[in-house]
């Protein structure tokens, strides 16, 4: 439409301007003195508005644009088409006809002035000038536009400023005014129903609601040089007196609404203005400003000219907040906000929500302010008691999180004795202690004892695998052939032996812990279990030895040939050193316990864990020990055969259950998307263990062997542990678990829960939690 | 959460988010090294014991533990009230 206007209405609007300055020089003082007597009537042979019509057709289509131009005559108005209860609007009709017909409404060029007029209640929408209507139209198969006229019979009322009015009934025709392959038939804007989404935002007793519609009403849509209206209206829950914050860029004690805008266009954001003024109040000992009633936000944004129509512009932003009763507050809560502005295609935008933090929107840029003062806190805030919290606590220090004065914390210290065990009960066993049965103190011991037990049991049973137990029986045939029938040879062979593997488990055990030593720092080693990337390892490796077991692949078969030689050795160092290369012989065979075993032993101190390494060298040891002692026993043993094969992959699936149990673990820690990630790679894991086992035995030739039992089953591999790695960085939002319900959360200190239950005689419950 | 509210329940957060040598020496009180743990001491402790919850709670297991102490809270303020006032 304005393309017509600007390629050929100057040249006619200019010659009828020439016109009209002709005619107001004749008419107008002489009407507008009439006028003054209240009698405007008289002029209608000479009328206010002059019109003309013209209709121009795409080139190659039937349809078009059919314009009627009003030249108006100084201190003259028409009206809009807006049908008001005030003046008669503009009308234009189009004469029937098989020829034409308009295909929309009829709009004008420009935006009407508001102005109030004496007599009428609402301010009226008023054309001077020149102002050209426009419509699109379709002409019928066989007419030809260059004969065609469209009668038209345009209505309404016509008035001199702050004075009289004539009714105006004026023909007019159309007639072709060419062809244009650049019209675009503007179809007619009918905004169409927009849901407006109420959002319920997490951790907040409030709902939330927004919409960006244009500033100059929705008759029209959202065009390049608009300006548009971010509404955001917050309605705080009434059911226990809830308030919102007042919005504030000032630092407050409290935590004021914020809007920060991340994705803008660069265009200009200013706001907000504020629908109610906040009520005063108090939170934290200072003075507050905040909502009980429904509040809503207006955020100006101006769109430039050098938008483009038909494009969709992203807009995106934050919202942090907190909502509080008079005794209470919830966490502060986040949530973003996202539209997409169709340039030109509609007037009304919902936005879409998604949860967040209150930082997101700190961070986040924020709209110029358009008045200091307009809505926001009036006054500067001060806080109540002095702030000695450190910088690098004011980031995170959310009100809800209390925090003791350093006073309270050093009586706190006082109470506290970190050798002290406390007494509880896990939560199985509540139902055997009863309150009153007065519980029992902590089981320290037990599990160490348990664990001493597992490690000899253990120990016992890595004689059974298949690598060792061959081994056994030859092993104190040995000792009975070198000591021929003396019992007491037999016996003293029997505790080298035993010394070898002791020796050398504390050896491997202390390489072990260096390594751990070098690793971790100065802490227990369990804690590495809260680390997802320390299970994820664990679970990689038990998977693999569980695949080992399970007959997918071999390792370290190699090894076990090198005991032979050994055992040719003479003596009771012979023995000794037997008991060592047992030890390394069984270790590929071991590895499944050990690795099961460790994830206990690891958490234990370095003493601890030194002496479970020595009982499970003792249990490894036991049998021997025994058979040395009475040889005869040797004819009883089962004989090695498939049995131990059975044996072997059955604890292979008790390695993968254990794999089960630290995936739970795992996905605690990263949740489901973490966790079906990790699976995912230990399938190609497995994958890759496959192709190892198939193609790398030296039966196969080297050129497949290299391709297929290594390069190929390292690269799978390595895919599979960078999939790890990546399931490991998926974090879990455990934390927030904290910043529900609106309760109030301690900072622990050393003696906090001593000095609480010593003052307060209160139920506590302390979480020990990271946030990680 | 109600409940919480409804018993009075002082809430005490710990956070080992950097790994601290303080908190880890504490965790070992209960022998524990692994978090999450919540720990629920009832108002009379020690007479009674604590209760320890480990990984991620079922509201269930909480409901259980307040349910508990609840008993706990109203017998020892019973039996403070029974006490022959002076």
């Amino acid at each position: 439409m304005k393309l017509i206007l600007k390629t050929k209405l100057p040249l006619v609007a200019v010659m009828l301007t020439v016109l009209a300055i002709g005619l107001a020089n004749t008419n107008a003082q002489d009407l507008f003195l009439k006028d003054q007597f209240g009698d405007p009537g008289i002029i209608s042979d000479h009328d206010p508005v002059t019109l003309s019509s013209e209709f121009k057709i795409t080139t190659g289509k039937r349809t078009g644009i059919l314009a009627v131009t009003a030249e108006i005559a100084p201190n003259w108005h028409v009206f809009s088409m807006k049908n008001t209860k005030g003046p008669i609007p503009s009308k234009i009709s189009v004469a029937e006809s098989k020829d034409y017909k308009l295909i929309g409404k009829f709009t004008a060029d420009r935006k009407p002035e508001l102005k109030s007029e004496a007599g009428f209640d609402a301010p009226c929408e008023e054309f001077e000038g020149t102002v050209t209507w426009s419509a699109p139209i379709e002409l019928a198969e066989t007419v030809d536009p260059k004969n065609l006229v469209i009668e038209m019979v345009y209505n309404g009322q016509s008035c001199v400023t702050n004075g009289g009015c004539i009714p105006l009934t004026l023909d007019v025709a159309g007639k072709f005014g060419g062809f244009d392959d650049q019209l675009v038939a503007k179809p007619d804007f009918v905004q169409a129903p927009v849901k407006i989404e109420t959002f319920q935002p997490k951790g907040l007793h409030a709902t939330i609601k927004a919409r960006m519609v244009r500033a100059a009403g929705t008759d029209e849509p959202i065009s390049p040089g608009d300006a548009i209206k971010l509404e955001i209206t917050a309605t705080p829950d009434t059911s226990d007196t809830w308030h919102i914050y007042s919005y504030s860029l000032e630092k407050t004690q409290y935590m004021s609404t914020i809007v920060g805008f991340t994705e803008t266009n660069g265009w200009k954001v200013k706001g907000p203005t504020v629908s109610e003024a906040p009520e005063q109040g108090e939170a934290f000992g200072v003075a507050a400003f905040y909502h009980h009633h429904p509040v809503t936000w207006t955020f100006e944004v101006k769109i430039p000219d050098s938008a483009e129509s038909g494009k969709s512009y992203p807009f995106k932003g934050a919202i942090g907040f907190q909502t509080c009763t008079d005794s209470g507050c919830d966490a502060p809560a986040g949530v973003t906000f996202e539209a997409n502005i169709p340039m030109g295609r509609a007037s009304i935008i919902p936005v879409k929500w998604e949860n967040s933090t209150y930082g997101t929107a700190k961070k986040a840029d924020k709209a110029e302010l358009i008045d200091k003062n307009s809505g926001t806190d009036p006054l500067p805030v001060v806080p109540a008691h002095q702030s000695d919290e450190d910088p690098q606590n004011k980031e995170s220090a959310s009100p809800v999180l209390v925090e003791d004065t350093p006073e309270e914390i050093e009586a706190m210290a006082q109470l506290y004795n970190p050798e002290q065990k406390i007494k509880y009960l896990v939560s199985t066993e509540m139902d055997e202690n009863p309150v009153g049965s007065g519980g029992t103190s902590s089981r320290n011991q037990t599990t160490f004892w348990t664990a001493i037990f597992g490690a000899f049991v253990g120990g016992m049973l890595l004689n059974l695998m298949p690598c060792v137990f061959p081994v056994l029986g030859l092993k104190v045939m040995g000792f009975v052939m070198q000591a021929g029938s003396d019992p007491a040879k037999i016996r003293k062979h029997g505790i080298a032996f035993t010394l070898g593997l002791v020796v050398s488990m504390w050896i491997l055990a202390g390489i072990i812990l260096t390594v751990k030593l070098a690793m971790g720092q100065d802490i227990n080693w369990g804690a590495q279990m809260g680390n997802p990337y320390f299970v994820c390892a664990i679970i990689v490796l038990l998977f693999l030895l569980g695949l080992n077991m399970a007959g997918v692949f071999e390792i370290g078969t190699s090894l076990s040939s090198v005991g032979g030689k050994a055992q040719q050795k003479k003596g009771y160092s012979g023995s000794f050193l037997s008991g060592v290369l047992t030890t390394l012989i069984a270790t590929p065979c071991s590895g499944p316990f050990l690795g099961a075993a460790m994830s206990y032993t690891l958490a234990q101190s370095a003493f601890i864990a030194m002496f479970l390494f020595t009982v499970f060298a003792l249990g490894i040891s036991a049998p021997y020990l025994v058979l040395s002692f009475f040889p005869a026993l040797i004819n009883k043993l089962p004989k090695p055969g498939p049995w131990m094969e059975t044996f072997k992959v059955t604890m292979a699936f008790a390695l993968f259950a254990t794999v089960a149990f630290f995936m739970q673990a795992f996905g605690g820690q990263t949740g489901v998307g973490g966790l079906s990630w990790l699976a995912m790679a230990l399938v190609v894991i497995g994958l890759a263990a496959y192709f190892y086992g198939n193609w790398s035995e030296s039966s196969v030739k080297p050129f497949k062997r290299w391709t297929f039992g290594h390069i190929m089953p390292a690269l799978i591999a390595a895919i599979g542990v960078w999939m790890c790695y990546d399931a490991a960085n998926q974090v879990s939002i455990v934390s927030q678990i904290h910043n529900v319900g609106g309760l109030e959360w301690q900072k622990w200190n050393p003696g906090k829960i001593e000095y609480s239950l010593a003052k307060k005689k209160k139920i506590i419950w302390v979480d020990y939690t990271a946030d990680w | 959460m109600a409940k919480l509210r409804e018993l009075d329940v002082e809430l005490v957060v710990v956070d080992d988010t950097l790994r601290e040598q303080r908190i880890a020496r504490d965790l070992l009180r209960v022998d524990r090294s692994i978090i999450p743990v919540n720990l629920i001491y009832p108002p009379n402790y020690p007479e009674e014991p604590c209760i320890l919850l480990e990984g991620l709670i079922s509201p269930g297991d909480a409901l259980k533990v307040l349910a508990r102490m609840e008993l706990i809270q109203n017998g020892s303020s019973e039996s403070l009230a029974s006490l022959p006032t002076p």
